[in-house]
Order: C-alpha cells, then structure tokens, then sequence
C-alpha cells in the first residue's frame, strides 16, 4: 500500500454530496460492502444537515472575492483563509455567529462591517435546501 | 490553493488489491472496487485521514496469483475520498459523552472527537449532579445537553495514534 498524493485535490462539500447522491442512485447491484454503504450514509447526513450546504465553487469564490473587498479597521489583521473557509460552510446569518467564528470580530472590524458581510454572505451563497 | 483546504480530501493511492476466489465471476473493476472499499471504508489511515469511499479507479494493473493462495492479486491506482478536517476549521457536531476529564463530539461518521475542560469556554465548569458541563456567565447558565442541539467547535489538533494490535498468542501456560 503506497500513499502516492495525500493531497491530490480538493473537494467541495456540495460536490461530495453529489457525489454520494449518484452513488445511492446507481443502488447495490455491484454488492458493495456494508461498511461503505453505511459510511457513505452518515457523511450524507452530515452534508445534508450542514448550514453550507448547496454551496458550488463558484459561489465561494464570488464570497471571497466580495469578502475580499471588506477592509479590516486600520492595523487590524484582515479576514485570513481559515475563516473565510469557514464562514463559507456554516453560511452565518446572525452576529453573534460570526463572533463564534471569527476571532477578535469587534476590534477587527466593527458590528457595521460584520453586517454588511453576512449581507454578502446571504447574497452570495445559496439558501440551505430543506431535505426530502 | 492551499487556502481551499476541505474537510474532506481526494487522496491518490496505489495498492495491490487481493481478490478472493469466490468474487471472480464478478467483473475485474467491480470485484477490484468493492474489495478496495472493505480494506479501506471507515478506517484511518496515519497522517492522512479517515476513509469514506473510493472516488476513482485510475488504473487497473496485471493480475498476480500467488502458490497456494487462491486470491487474485490486482495492482491498482485509485483515488479516496478521505475526511481529514484542518486546524482551525469549524464543525458543528453532537454531543455523545460528558464526562469530568471533557466532552467527546460526533459528526455522525466520526465520533473520536475529544474537547479538554482547558479548551472549552472560560466559565465552563463540570456539573456533578447533572453529569453535565455548564457553560456560567452573567446572562446566565448554558448547559451543554446533548438534547439541545448542535454545538460549534473549532479543530486545534489532529492525532493519529499507533494501536499495537493486541497479541493473539495465549498466556504462556504454567509450567
């Protein structure tokens, strides 16, 4: 057993879950083991429930590009990658979410600025689906 | 980019896959995935994460059989869907267990996750009666009940531990 690249590529969430989605819909007939069956069923679960979910490539990057743009107060360190990722998958719609998120929220930009960016946020990031 | 950092992964591998005799009827590239998917579905592997299923079959190389062994032997290049959340990531997660040394959390796929008293809110303190952390402050008390709900938590570390398998062999008999 060889490791060849333990970091070939990302995957998003929303495209792990359509992954999994195409993985139930072509059923069992190949006998897949039921310890990948279940696995997949669980992390379904888990992608389904989580505030993110729905989110493609292309609405993150139109959110970092957006959030990009929110300048910190003057000598305040800037929104780093850890928290716009993170931002991204639990999709906040209210400030004291964003303060679970992001360390030193108030001295780093303000309730005004915080606002405005989950007002990006909602604009750039697609409501999370209710499931069947 | 290193900045799109997921919790899940897709990990390249290379391994040579052991088919037994009784899937030989399937075809080769079913028998190979589902025997791939029992080896690694569900287990961690060190320093790269945990498995969930394969994600593609690169290549499917020639077929060994060894003397007395009635498997098939398949080398194949594949790659993994692998869990492996980064430092500093945020999940949210269940309680499963509260307990004076802290609390274990699930994400529903992966329950080994492990929050020490020092790391939780200041003002977080063990609840005997209740077998229960509450979280104390001025606007009042927050008792992290699983029935609750979901909680936050942020990833600080991740450590994959070596577990010797535990020997077979039977006590050494008295003499």
């Amino acid at each position: 057993m060889e490791v060849l690249d333990s970091f070939e590529s990302l995957l998003t969430n929303a495209e792990l879950a359509e992954v999994l989605r195409e993985n139930k819909k072509q059923g069992n007939e190949n006998n897949r083991p039921a310890v990948v069956v279940e696995m997949e069923k669980r992390v379904s679960k888990y992608l389904a429930e989580s505030p993110g979910r729905g989110a493609t490539r292309e609405h993150v990057e139109a959110l970092i590009e957006r959030l990009g743009q929110v300048s910190p107060v003057e000598g305040q360190p800037a929104l780093k990658a850890v928290e716009l990722h993170n931002l991204a998958n639990l999709r906040p719609t209210q400030l004291v979410e964003v303060y679970a998120v992001l360390a030193n929220a108030e001295a780093r930009f303000g309730d005004d600025k915080l606002s405005h960016m989950i007002d990006v946020i909602g604009e750039c990031l697609p409501l999370p689906q209710l499931s069947k | 980019s290193r900045w799109m950092e997921r919790m899940f992964n897709i990990v390249r591998m290379k391994d040579a896959i052991p088919i037994p005799a009784i899937e030989l009827d399937k075809p080769r590239s079913v028998a190979v995935t589902n025997q791939i998917e029992l080896k690694y579905a569900n287990r961690v592997l060190i320093d790269v994460g945990l498995c969930v299923c394969l994600f593609e079959m690169i290549e499917l190389g020639d077929s060994l059989m060894y003397q007395s062994d009635s498997a098939v032997h398949v080398r194949a290049e594949f790659t993994l869907v692998v869990f492996r959340p980064f430092i500093g990531e945020v999940l949210t997660g269940k309680i499963a267990k509260s307990s004076p040394d802290g609390l274990w959390l699930s994400v529903g796929f992966f329950t080994d996750i492990f929050v020490p008293p020092h790391f939780m809110q200041d003002g977080t303190e063990w609840d005997e009666e209740l077998k229960l952390w509450v979280w104390k402050s001025e606007h009042g008390d927050a008792y992290l009940d699983p029935s609750h709900g979901d909680v936050l938590f942020r990833v600080t570390n991740s450590k994959f531990r070596q577990v010797k398998a535990p020997s077979r062999a039977p006590a050494a008999a008295e003499a």
